[in-house]
């Protein structure tokens, strides 16, 4: 792995603009999941669907999120 | 005395809804690849997030008016995996070591989501589809494997019918390529699990064999955007095979292992 990063590196040292736009739609959905989660008066149920959704929703763009931030560091680091 | 069709029959409204439902997504997508094609792949994937974030906040719309409503917010939940995948595609870092397909990255937090919600029992109230044989005796074994062959001889025939003038796998093997072959073979079974695995059962539960024919249609339009119409073909030919063969048997090995071997062979023999 070290070899292939040597010889063609991953080009990641600037992240390309389009990279971002996930970024901000997790950015959003974990703020409203902290401000739904502060919100008083809520079913039990209600909560926990509310919770299935916020998390089925940012999983893959947390993933995302943290590939990325790897590669940098390997690009960066390696 | 004219009744509406919401009370005379309370189901074909529903599936009326939900096809309109499903109209009204796919304009938003048809005008979100408009605008990747005119303007590029940042505005196209601003686009695809603000449908994906629109989605979601229509499920925890209905989850918070209409708590009881289940089935509603899980398909509008497993709907969002739609515009999630084009977005993925668009903004996965693009690694030139993977030299056969670039951008195949996005497989891998899609994968990730797939097996995610495949697990989720909240989507589904009934059983869902299994990931090994669903009885015993040999029917059930020759079904899965009469799919995963039909994968194997479409992958072949796709290696041969699409043109392609890059680099080839079996010439000067390296890791990278590998690699690039290990992701594309990936991307196979990932689009079979979260669009027979995950989507179609429940859009099959909440709008019979129409939801499976829109599950279908999904996954063919995501699999022509990622690989243009002549490569899509193939796989949209087995899309259409494991939509009937999922439905019907409740069983979804053939189809990931038809999946896998289809592009495997797709990106290993062009």
């Amino acid at each position: 792995m070290t070899y292939l990063l040597a010889s063609v590196p991953l080009k990641l040292r600037e992240i390309a603009p389009v990279g971002f736009v996930p970024m901000v739609a997790l950015l959003v959905l974990l703020v409203e999941r902290e401000i739904i989660r502060a919100r008083p008066g809520q079913h039990r149920q209600q909560r926990t669907a509310t919770r299935h959704v916020l998390s089925l929703a940012v999983f893959p763009l947390m993933v995302l999120f943290l590939l990325l931030a790897g590669l940098r560091f390997l690009t960066i680091h390696g | 005395m004219a009744l509406s069709a919401v009370l005379t029959s309370p189901r074909r409204a529903a599936r009326t809804s939900l096809l309109m439902g499903a109209l009204a997504m796919a304009a938003a997508l048809g005008g979100s690849e408009a605008v990747y094609r005119v303007a590029g792949a940042f505005w196209g994937a601003v686009c695809f997030a603000v449908i994906f974030l629109a989605i979601v906040q229509l499920a925890l719309l209905v989850s918070a008016r209409r708590p009881a409503d289940g089935q509603l917010v899980a398909l509008l939940a497993v709907a969002s995996l739609v515009p999630l995948d084009r977005l993925l595609v668009l903004s996965a870092p693009t690694l030139p070591f993977l030299r056969l397909d670039p951008n195949a990255l996005w497989v891998l937090p899609m994968g990730l989501a797939g097996v995610y919600a495949y697990q989720a029992r909240w989507l589904l109230s009934k059983r869902r589809p299994l990931l090994r044989l669903p009885g015993p005796g040999w029917r059930p074994l020759a079904i899965q494997t009469a799919v995963a062959i039909t994968g194997l001889g479409l992958g072949v025939l796709g290696a041969d019918a699409v043109a392609y003038t890059g680099p080839h796998a079996l010439i000067y093997p390296d890791a990278a390529k590998w690699t690039g072959v290990a992701l594309f073979a990936l991307a196979g079974g990932v689009g079979e699990l979260a669009w027979r695995g995950v989507l179609q059962p429940v859009a099959a539960e909440a709008a019979g064999p129409m939801g499976v024919a829109v599950c279908f249609i999904a996954s063919a339009y995501v699999s022509v955007a990622w690989m243009g119409f002549s490569a899509a073909g193939p796989v949209i030919v087995l899309s259409g095979l494991t939509s009937v063969v999922v439905y019907r048997t409740r069983c979804l090995s053939g189809a990931v292992a038809g999946g896998i071997l289809l592009n495997l062979l797709m990106a290993m023999l062009r």
